[in-house]
């Protein structure tokens, strides 16, 4: 016998994710998958990398379920949430030994956009092009193409082992010391110049509130990037991490569901190590960038 | 297509590493079906030699991506492989002939309302750039942007409009659009600045199909004038 959960309450932009859909790529879908690896492999460590590979990532204000089923096990890491089972307190990350009628609650905290929530069972999603992760933009994926909502049943398979090539599931992210974030020049940074290269690092840029799986608006009080000379460029890659440029030079940090192709400017892209770093930084908070190169980025991997 | 063999220095200027796990190979910084032509013949190859050293490959309108891990991979060697490759390809490729799809299309009316736009703009009646439109297959240059949208071109000087100043919300599924020499197919609502001009009951995704795209990078497009759908 496998249980279940209800969800009750959820946080809007609630998804279903494993470890990503990388041949999406190849039919004009990003790879999804979690926007902070870290937090999601932590809790896949927290069970002995013996949990489901699929988690539910659950935005800023949390979610709330209600368990049936026969004792089971969940992990929840990411960001600093606060969390209660059947109003008692418990520690952020957390592993719970869940029984029948528990209920549990994961509210906002001091910090951090995204959380996951993983159970010993799989989860009964279907796997489409391989991969249960829900693209939002797409429709494709997850529970039905789309966000979770109140009421939704998720129930539970067998336990089933860790796949190994989890996206990025090597890396070793530290969060960086300080909101310096590191880049590399994007696929545009000769086009745009070296006047705007320099730019992007004379003052820090403050996380709009615009922000989502797609990606990371950032306002700029200096308005200091003009790319009215380069509307015309040739749609070019898009890679995880992206900083283009809208038309009014608005700079958009791209994330999991970003388009694969793209027709604005890329000055910049941030490097895979600080990339969890950033998914966690709330609307508000400060960010600048420096320049690394890709010798120190591939380091920056391994040794965070 | 004109085949040639590129120089070294070349090859170097056109080999872009893209963040700290992609290599982009770029074949021009126009679109031109030569450059598109290149891209493609080229991810083949990539495909086909490099499989061991990526993890997944594709071509775009003017280049090609390749991703790695770098823990299986390491730069440098990936760079060697693809220079190396470079070195003796010359975009030709002598195959079967690429699979022609014909596609039912209405044009104009609530169907395409920004026909009449770039009907003006061309300084063509409608009947006119229809007729151009529909004259001859279109090359399929890239999927992107969206789930089986796909980019076909290119179109004559004769029929190229720029984009739109606003961008439209909410373009449904099976859209024709048409902007900056060529024609898209979007197979899922999306919000865009090009022209809508047509509208078709083909969609160029499925994602429950064990092969999700019907028309890859390479084949060809005609397009059918329809009064239904």
């Amino acid at each position: 016998m496998s249980g279940s959960i209800t969800i009750q309450r959820v946080s809007p932009n609630s998804t279903i994710q494993d470890a990503g859909r990388p041949e999406g790529l190849l039919y004009g879908l990003s790879a999804s998958g979690p926007m902070d690896r870290t937090a999601f492999n932590k809790t896949a460590a927290a069970l002995d990398g013996q949990g489901s590979q699929s988690v539910i990532e659950f935005s800023m204000l949390g979610i709330d379920f209600v368990y049936s089923g026969p004792p089971t096990e969940c992990a929840v890491d990411g960001g600093e949430f606060q969390i209660k089972q059947n109003n008692d307190e418990k520690q952020w990350p957390a592993l719970l030994l869940l029984t029948d009628g528990d209920k549990v609650s994961i509210t906002t905290g001091r910090a951090g956009n995204y959380g996951y929530l993983r159970f010993a069972q799989s989860l009964n999603i279907p796997i489409v092009m391989g991969s249960k992760s829900t693209n939002l933009a797409a429709g494709v994926g997850g529970f039905e193409g789309r966000a979770l909502k109140a009421n939704d049943q998720i129930t539970f398979g067998d336990g089933v082992q860790l796949r190994t090539n989890s996206v990025g599931s090597q890396t070793k992210s530290a969060a960086p010391s300080s909101n310096i974030v590191r880049v590399l020049p994007g696929l545009h940074a000769d086009l745009l110049g070296p006047a705007m290269w320099t730019r992007l690092f004379e003052a820090p840029f403050k996380i709009s509130n615009s922000i989502d799986r797609m990606g990371f608006r950032l306002s700029d009080p200096l308005a200091r990037f003009d790319i009215s000379q380069h509307k015309n460029i040739v749609s070019d890659a898009v890679v995880l991490g992206d900083i283009q440029l809208l038309g009014d030079g608005t700079p958009v940090i791209l994330m999991r569901d970003h388009q694969p192709i793209g027709g604005y400017p890329r000055i910049a892209t941030i490097i895979d190590a600080d990339l969890d770093y950033v998914a966690q930084l709330r609307p508000n908070r400060e960010i600048s960038f420096i320049s690394t190169t890709l010798e120190k980025a591939h380091k920056a991997m391994v040794n965070g | 297509m004109v085949a040639r063999q590129f120089q070294e220095n070349e090859i170097i200027s056109r080999l872009i590493p893209l963040g700290d796990r992609a290599i982009l190979v770029r074949f021009g910084n126009q679109l031109t079906l030569e450059a598109n032509h290149n891209a493609q013949v080229f991810a083949d190859l990539c495909r086909e030699k490099l499989g061991s050293m990526i993890d997944g490959c594709s071509s775009n309108l003017v280049s090609v991506i390749l991703r790695y891990d770098p823990f299986k991979t390491q730069f440098n060697d990936l760079k060697n492989q693809i220079m190396l490759l470079m070195s003796t390809f010359d975009g030709d490729k002598s195959g079967p002939d690429k699979p022609l799809h014909n596609i039912n299309v209405i044009y104009g009316g609530k169907y395409g309302p920004c026909l009449q736009d770039v009907c003006e703009m061309l300084e063509l009646s409608d009947d006119q750039f229809i007729k151009s439109h529909t004259s001859k297959p279109l090359h399929a240059l890239a999927l992107g942007f969206s789930p089986g949208f796909l980019y076909l071109g290119l179109h004559d000087e004769k029929l190229r409009v720029p984009r739109r100043e606003q961008v439209q919300e909410n373009v449904p599924a099976g859209s024709i659009l048409f902007a900056a020499g060529q024609t898209a197919i979007t197979s899922r609502p999306i919000r865009t600045g090009w022209h809508v001009i047509g509208q078709t009951d083909f969609r160029n995704f499925d994602s429950s199909s064990q092969t999700p795209i019907m028309v890859n990078p390479g084949e060809l497009v005609h397009f059918q004038v329809v009064e239904n759908l």
